[in-house]
């Protein structure tokens, strides 16, 4: 199980409260906004196996249709959301810590450090619906990055699915 | 490896402000520009902590200058670009890349060229964007001057820092347009300007004291009218700055931990005693071309304080790094004649003004010239 609120917990010493915030609120909105409720399950596919993992959130009284409709960003946030709640699961040893967030037009949308000094690129997408092409993009637009370790993760929230893909 | 100390804090600074940049962007608020330079800077005070060759040094430089073209700063972007393309470390390959980025954003070498240099107003490095209102007072509180008992009384405190920073403003742009008009030797010329008198350091004071400023450099540019006297001025008003150190260091802490968001639209009045406070400013010093640094000035005070308001008309639009300037200050100055026949009772004559656009000719002519001796 995974509590996005544990993105704090997780990765909060070099993300800031508001960002952490920011990606964790506009997850749970993009889960809702989809129909899903807390406890939703999250089948991730990796090249030769799956992994999955339950996702939870608080469903604060505040979080309408409207307040979801209003927001901005919610997909591409919610997206960045998920992608790091999959490298946590898929590797919790390696005690991440989260670098930054790029400009936009860069080959990765965020920058990981694990405790022995890797640096980790992540290129996230989501999108309310099923786009098979998009992970071939993705992986054509990391090919281009010199970092040593980059990861692709690909996401759908209707229903819930993510495909990760290290480059 | 382990992450150099500066590098970890400018890190969340920099996630911060590009997603503050995004969401501003993503509601098409006005404030996304200003948010993208804050992004610009950043990345920049980044990439000095990181070699060009590692990945994230480059992430830093490709960020700091896309972020500059996302603000509409072109001639930073490209600024940013020939410098790091110049770097030691540099790969041929990563100098091609910031030249693609530049062409993608538009930043062409045609385009650059039909660019002539322009005074450039900063309020202070835009460290200082000022919007008054109750969570900025709340913060600002401790750091301003005990005689600001109530509420209106801070915020017409903080106006009165305003006007003194949006004098200084008008100062620099008018000193940059001299030097760009070759009128830069006249800086040697010492006018005998009576220094301040200062009893304290409340915004009050310093604004009564360039008041006295202005009669002195009055009286005594009746006889000599040589522009770039201000020179001497400047080094006052530095001065004057440099004796706030409780006010300025904490609004800009402030400003650094803050999310432009909260902010909230400042009183009509104070952008109001601002733009006058310009006029008078420019109009007493009545240099070169007084009529068009105001038209800067009231741009560059409404874009910095009210990012948020709707009813700027044209001053929105108005791009700060381009010859464009000049275009948007003359549009300026045909919205203002239309709109409104109370500004020539401010002392400001358009028509005037629009002969005194004839500085954009000079500084074209000074610009190929410029070319030609490069040549």
């Amino acid at each position: 199980m995974w509590d996005l609120r544990r993105l704090g917990q997780a990765y909060g010493r070099t993300l800031d409260e508001d960002s952490v915030h920011q990606l964790a609120t506009k997850a749970a909105r993009a889960l809702k906004r989809a129909g899903h409720s807390p406890g939703v399950d999250l089948p991730v596919a990796l090249k030769t196996s799956e992994r999955r993992c339950e996702l939870q959130w608080i469903e604060y009284s505040h979080i309408t249709k409207k307040s979801i409709d209003d927001d901005v960003n919610v997909t591409e946030y919610a997206g960045m959301a998920m992608a790091l709640v999959i490298v946590h699961t898929l590797y919790p040893e390696r005690e991440w810590e989260f670098m930054r967030r790029t400009v936009r037009g860069e080959f990765a949308d965020i920058v990981l450090m694990a405790r022995d000094g890797d640096e980790f690129f992540i290129e996230a997408s989501a999108s309310a619906d099923a786009d098979p092409s998009r992970m071939a993009k993705k992986r054509a637009q990391l090919r281009r990055c010199a970092a040593a370790f980059k990861a692709g993760c690909v996401m759908e929230f209707g229903p819930p699915r993510a495909a990760y893909e290290e480059v | 490896m382990t992450m150099p100390e500066a590098i970890r804090t400018l890190y969340p600074k920099v996630t911060s402000a590009i997603m503050r940049a995004e969401n501003a962007e993503a509601r098409g608020d006005a404030s996304a520009k200003e948010a993208y330079s804050d992004v610009s800077r950043i990345e920049e005070e980044i990439s000095t902590h990181l070699p060009a060759a590692s990945p994230q040094g480059a992430v830093s430089r490709r960020g700091a200058v896309r972020a500059a073209i996302y603000a509409g700063d072109l001639q930073r972007a490209q600024s940013l670009a020939e410098r790091y393309a110049g770097e030691a470390d540099i790969e041929a390959a990563f100098a091609e890349e910031l030249r693609g980025i530049l062409k993608d954003g538009g930043v062409t070498e045609e385009r650059m060229n039909a660019l002539v240099p322009v005074p450039r107003l900063r309020l202070a490095e835009r460290l200082y964007p000022m919007a008054v209102g109750d969570d900025e007072l709340l913060h600002l509180r401790p750091a301003l001057p005990p005689d600001a008992a109530s509420k209106s009384d801070a915020k017409r405190l903080y106006g009165e820092i305003l006007r003194v920073l949006a004098e200084f403003a008008v100062y620099v742009a008018l000193r940059e347009d001299h030097a760009s008009t070759g009128y830069a030797h006249l800086a040697n010329s010492a006018l005998a300007a009576a220094a301040p008198e200062l009893d304290s350091c409340s915004p009050l004071e310093i604004n009564r004291a360039l008041r006295k400023l202005d009669q002195v450099y009055r009286a005594q540019r009746q006889e000599t009218t040589l522009a770039a006297d201000e020179v001497t001025l400047l080094a006052q008003i530095h001065q004057l700055f440099e004796s706030l150190p409780s006010i300025f260091p904490a609004l800009a802490d402030y400003r650094k931990r803050s999310s432009y968001d909260s902010f909230i639209t400042p009183p009509v009045e104070v952008k109001q005693n601002i733009i006058d406070a310009l006029a008078r400013a420019a109009k007493a010093r009545n240099v070169v071309s007084p009529e068009l640094a105001i038209a800067f000035s009231r741009s560059e005070i409404a874009i910095a304080t009210a990012p948020k308001i709707d009813d700027l008309g044209p001053e929105r639009e108005l791009r700060w790094t381009t010859a464009e300037a000049y275009l948007q200050a003359d549009f300026q100055l045909q919205s203002a004649e239309s709109a409104s026949k109370a500004e020539a009772d401010r002392g400001v004559d358009w028509v005037e003004f629009r002969e005194k656009l004839a500085p954009t000719q000079r500084q074209r002519e000074w610009r190929e010239e410029t070319l030609q001796a490069a040549e």
